[in-house]
């Protein structure tokens, strides 16, 4: 599996500097997560590496590829899924039909496959198979044909998880995929990202509670101030006062 | 010849600069690009020949009512058309077309009442000529150049160093943080549709003392004002009166060289052109979507 | 803002075709559908990247462009001269002429049109469209190259517009610029608007309402002029009402962002 890594990394708005000279090579797998205040840069560097931004100085590689001037759907295409922290999904729309979206290599999707039908309907079928066995293993095969803005919160987080799976891609990106949720929500996403770990994926989020990450992380890295102040094993990282007191302050 | 070219640029640059301002002020406030204040231009001179025609009044007082009459429908179309869409969540998209609806509603009506061939409110006593540097300019046409110029000036102090200024440039930044300061949005959005109707009133004033008025003049006048607001950017007065003049320029030279009928073809390619490599305008402009 | 540019390239293209090559009808209009998707690349490309409103007055821009290409190049469309002559529809030997051969040409020709629209809006094609309509840049992150898929639709909706434009020219039989300009663009967009967007049957029931309307007003006895503006009047009133009280229209599905 190839490694996503980037090192330089810079970005400036409006006079905020959010990521400041970030180095950072990711595992090839497992459960990484990344903690610090608000304003830390967690979701700027989200966006830097799966393209939606980017960076002013810096580059970033996934294995051989260069990403750093990738569109997202480029980078998405090289395998790499995320979520967001203001949940994206299509609401209008069914359940099913969101998952169906995320599949990738439809023929379908193209003009003119999509105007002769030629092998159509077995790629279909196959999909909505994929799909629905996706949905079966985050649990919500109940919900097929509803819309997705009908489900409730917590089951929309675990669309948009099932989304991220249909694309096959082994590197998720999940920005704060337990915020909000109900507790027992919270312990099933957390145990489909142990799963994900098991399927050989990498999986990295972003998360607020320690004890979640205490729990599922292998690895901890923390950011402050858009720079990375501390990473490595759960057990050692968050152990250490000065980085506790600079998250809690 | 050149110093000919160079005057007309001037003239033309100074009415695109007056409509594109006032264009740019509402863009920059109300958040939404008014094809209505096409309509406002051909308002005023309207206004004007009805006051004359009707009511016999004379020139100069005929004049500042339709000025005023600009500046009246421009405030009522805010009352009772633009904020009402903007406090029901209207998109920006919604408002446009909401202002093309009004747009034609406007012209036609003006069509209706006043017919679609040219009509003339000159009193006949301004057509003196100055001629210098090889080139000439008619009593009209220099004042054209000066009111505009007044009124760039006018309005960069008043954004720059007025309250009311401070305002709008707060609105313009982040309505909802200008909301918390205690600014009254309405009021300001409301003042901002005064004056920018103001001054395209008077743009269609001058319009018409030049060359005669047709109820279409809004339309190529707001034409090319947007792209005088899309080369300088909606957040940015001097930009635009600079394309403005840029774009009058360009013109001028266009004409000299190709064919005149190919001129309003060149503006817009040139405007694609723009867009297509600088797509942030002369000084900044957020015209890219796909940022979160 | 620019179908009727596309409308008119149909038009032209299609008219000089049959004119100076003898072409049957269905070729020629192929042939105007595909310049009309070829030239939307020169507008679609720079600026369907621009931001909503931008991109509005882009289409404004390149519908005046058009409209000046029609109205200037003397040697190929006779600018305001128009081009007269064309001759009537020639489908595998049969000249349409009857008013009932032109209803089931155009009935015919919309059938196929909406047939089309229908498939793709059914297949995983137009399941992408719609995503991109709803949240772009969710559909970025599932890998759809959003731009692209933008553009094939503009490209699509523009050779739909010049087959229009095609059965209009050798329905008339004589063309010329003032039939193409940025009304025909309001008007067509005020269609899509009162009917409804994002449904199949949105512009069908707005082209019928504000193709009647013209005509009953003919009934009431106003002088054509006046008649013109008021008729024009009514668009605009029912544009603004509709937009503000109904974006989707009378059977849409799409409300514009509200």
């Amino acid at each position: 599996m190839e490694t996503f890594r980037c090192n330089g990394l810079n970005k400036t708005f409006e006079g905020v500097h959010a990521l400041i000279g970030l180095d950072l090579e990711f595992p090839t797998s497992g459960i990484t997560a990344i903690i610090g205040p608000n304003g830390a840069g967690k979701t700027t560097l989200i966006n830097v590496l799966t393209g939606f931004l980017r960076p002013d100085l810096g580059h970033c590689f996934l294995g051989e590829h260069e990403t750093t001037e990738l569109l997202p759907y480029q980078v998405a295409r090289l395998g790499v899924a995320r979520t967001f922290q203001d949940l994206r999904l299509i609401f209008q729309v069914s359940v099913l039909d969101n998952v169906l979206l995320a599949r990738q290599h439809q023929i379908g999707e193209r003009l003119l496959g999509a105007l002769l039908q030629f092998g159509i309907a077995n790629e279909e079928a196959r999909n909505r198979d994929a799909a629905i066995r996706l949905l079966q293993f985050v649990g919500l095969e109940e919900k097929i044909n509803e819309l997705a803005g009908e489900l409730s919160y917590g089951q929309q987080k675990l669309l948009t998880l099932a989304c991220c799976l249909a694309t096959e891609a082994k590197i998720l990106f999940l920005d704060e995929p337990v915020a909000g949720v109900h507790p027992e929500m919270a312990s099933r996403i957390l145990f489909l990202l142990r799963q994900l770990r098991e399927d050989g994926k990498l999986v990295i989020f972003i998360e607020h509670n320690i004890g979640i990450v205490r729990e599922v992380a292998d690895l901890v890295i923390v950011m402050d101030a858009g720079k990375i102040i501390a990473q490595g094993p759960p057990s050692e990282v968050l152990e250490r006062h000065e980085i506790m007191e600079v998250y809690l302050a | 010849m050149l110093s000919q070219l160079f005057f007309n640029a001037l003239v033309t640059g100074s009415i695109y600069s007056l409509v594109g301002l006032g264009l740019s002020l509402i863009l920059a406030q109300a958040k939404f690009i008014n094809f209505s204040h096409g309509a406002l231009v051909a308002v005023a001179p309207y206004g004007a020949l009805f006051f004359i025609d009707q009511l016999q009044l004379n020139f100069y007082a005929s004049v500042s009512m339709g000025i005023l009459f600009s500046i009246a429908v421009g405030c009522l179309l805010e009352i009772f058309i633009f904020r009402p869409s903007r406090q029901a969540n209207a998109s920006s998209l919604i408002l446009l077309i909401v202002s093309l609806g009004v747009y034609i509603c406007i012209q036609n009506t003006i069509s209706l009442t006043f017919g679609d061939s040219a009509r003339s409110i000159r009193s006949g006593n301004h057509t003196a000529t100055l001629v210098f540097f090889g080139g000439s300019l008619t009593l009209i046409q220099l004042a054209t150049i000066i009111t505009s110029f007044l009124a760039t000036c006018c309005l960069l102090l008043l954004v720059k160093k007025t309250k009311v200024g401070a305002g709008m440039r707060a609105i313009t930044s982040d309505p909802e943080l200008a909301r918390v300061f205690g600014i009254n949005i309405n009021r300001i959005i409301l003042l901002t549709f005064a004056i920018g109707s103001g001054i395209a009133g008077i743009a269609g004033i001058l319009v018409a003392l030049d060359v005669d008025m047709t109820p279409r003049m809004g339309m190529s006048l707001l034409v090319m004002a947007m792209v005088t607001v899309i080369f300088g950017g909606s957040k940015n007065l001097i930009g635009v009166t600079v394309g403005a003049y840029l774009l009058a320029l360009a013109q001028q030279f266009a004409v000299w060289n190709i064919n005149s009928q190919w001129q309003d073809a060149i503006t817009f390619l040139v405007l694609i052109v723009f867009l297509l490599f600088k797509p942030a305008g002369l000084k900044g402009l957020q015209l890219r979507k796909g940022n979160i | 803002m620019a179908h009727a540019a596309f409308y008119g390239l149909g038009a032209y293209t299609s008219a000089l075709i049959t004119l100076h090559f003898g072409a049957p009808f269905l070729l020629s209009t192929l042939m105007g559908m595909m310049a009309a998707a070829l030239i939307s690349l020169f507008i679609s490309l720079p600026s369907l990247r621009l931001h909503d409103d931008y991109f509005v007055i882009a289409t404004f821009g390149f519908q005046m462009i058009i409209f000046g290409v029609l109205n200037n190049w003397m040697d190929v469309t006779r600018g305001p001269l128009g081009i007269p002559g064309i001759p009537q529809p020639a489908i595998f030997g049969w000249v349409i002429r009857s008013q009932i051969g032109f209803v089931v040409l155009s009935s015919l020709l919309a059938i196929f049109a909406y047939s089309i629209v229908y498939r793709l809006s059914a297949s995983p094609f137009g399941r992408v469209l719609r995503a991109v309509r709803e949240d772009e840049i969710f559909a970025q992150s599932l890998g759809k190259n959003t731009l692209w898929f933008k553009v094939l639709a503009f490209a699509i909706s523009a050779a739909l517009a010049a087959s229009a434009g095609s059965l209009y020219a050798h329905y008339i039989t004589f063309i010329d610029p003032t039939s193409f300009t940025i009304m025909e663009s309001i008007l067509v967009i005020s269609m899509v608007i009162i009917g409804g967007a994002g449904s199949p049957w949105g512009p069908l029931i707005g082209a019928l309402i504000l193709v009647i309307l013209p005509e009953a007003l003919r009934f009431v006895g106003f002088p054509s002029t006046v008649a013109a503006n008021l008729r024009q009047i009514i668009y605009g009133i029912l544009l603004v009402l509709m937009i503000i009280l109904r974006p989707r229209g009378l059977v849409g599905r799409y409300g514009f962002g509200q």
